[in-house]
């Protein structure tokens, strides 16, 4: 079975773990129709491939077709990757909790201003942009 | 074929300040009384890590003198002063933007800036005087920079935050 595997520009991980695309020909094909192929043809135990065990997981992927595919996830954070959440577990949880947090500052200190004056502000109006 | 799109990018000092722009221990000066000419007043000095809002169109063409900026927490600290954000499902309630007061930023390893998973406060907004932010960029060097498409979906998230409405009757959902 001819094993593809992606190359260097695909990946970005050095330990990225993937599961060998299937050929076009074999274990794809067996499994799909294995009613109608003869009982001689034996097919191997494969072990179980875990595809994309890493947990830090830039890259959506989909090794089910012969040509894997890998893209970028649009997913802006990093967490560590997790069971898929509902929306309807979020806003469940989001009701029984209080969503504002009040944080401290980096720092603070006192200080004595004198103050020189004190004025109103004037507006300093910006002419309309020409729109061409 | 991979693309490379990082979050931030490291700029000098002298650089023209554009949205997205993370200003370390900006001074927030708050008085606390009514002030008066010629009156010595106590005022509290308070530093907040922040990011600039102000379009950067505006910060170059010099059309604004005070800048809008947001405070921004590390996500670590954040969840530490409310359970639900320090909890899976409000972390996911963050980054999928449901929170629509806070902002999810994405870890830094720049070297000199390696941050964590950081939270913009939408809530606190503050008006700070572009000559100060000018001053402080210069005297302060080397600074960081959000970049896009990520500024821009900061932009959105803060805009989306300031036009949301309330409707109080709601039309009834579909069964």
């Amino acid at each position: 079975m001819m094993e593809q595997q992606p190359t260097s520009p695909d990946v970005t991980l050095l330990d990225y773990q993937y599961a060998p695309a299937r050929s076009a020909m074999g274990e794809a094909e067996v499994e799909a129709f294995p009613h109608v192929l003869p009982g001689w043809i034996e097919r191997k135990q494969s072990p179980v491939h875990i595809p994309y065990r890493n947990r830090w997981r830039p890259i959506e992927s989909d090794s089910s077709s012969v040509e894997p595919r890998f893209e970028l996830r649009t997913d802006t954070s990093v967490v560590e990757d997790t069971e898929e959440i509902s929306d309807e577990q979020i806003m469940a949880a989001m009701v029984s909790h209080e969503l504002v947090v009040r944080m401290p500052p980096v720092s603070q200190f006192t200080v004595q201003l004198e103050i020189r004056s004190v004025r109103n502000a004037v507006p300093n109006p910006l002419s309309p942009e020409v729109i061409p | 074929m991979t693309v490379e799109y990082p979050w931030y990018q490291v700029l000098d000092g002298h650089a023209n300040l554009e949205q997205g722009d993370f200003v370390r221990e900006c001074p927030i000066i708050v008085p606390r009384r009514e002030l008066e000419p010629e009156a010595r007043v106590a005022a509290h000095v308070i530093n907040y890590n922040v990011v600039i809002m102000s379009q950067s169109c505006d910060l170059e063409q010099k059309k604004l003198d005070l800048v809008l900026v947001c405070p921004i927490y590390p996500l670590d600290e954040f969840g530490s002063k409310n359970a639900f954000y320090q909890s899976k499902k409000g972390k996911e309630a963050l980054r999928r933007g449901y929170s629509p007061a806070y902002c999810l930023l994405n870890e830094c390893d720049i070297d000199g800036f390696e941050r964590g998973l950081s939270v913009v406060d939408f809530l606190n907004v503050y008006g700070v005087s572009f000559d100060l932010l000018i001053d402080l960029a210069k005297t302060r060097g080397a600074r960081l920079r959000l970049l896009p498409p990520y500024r821009e979906h900061l932009s959105q998230a803060f805009a989306r935050f300031f036009m949301r409405v309330g409707l109080p009757v709601d039309i009834p959902a579909f069964a």
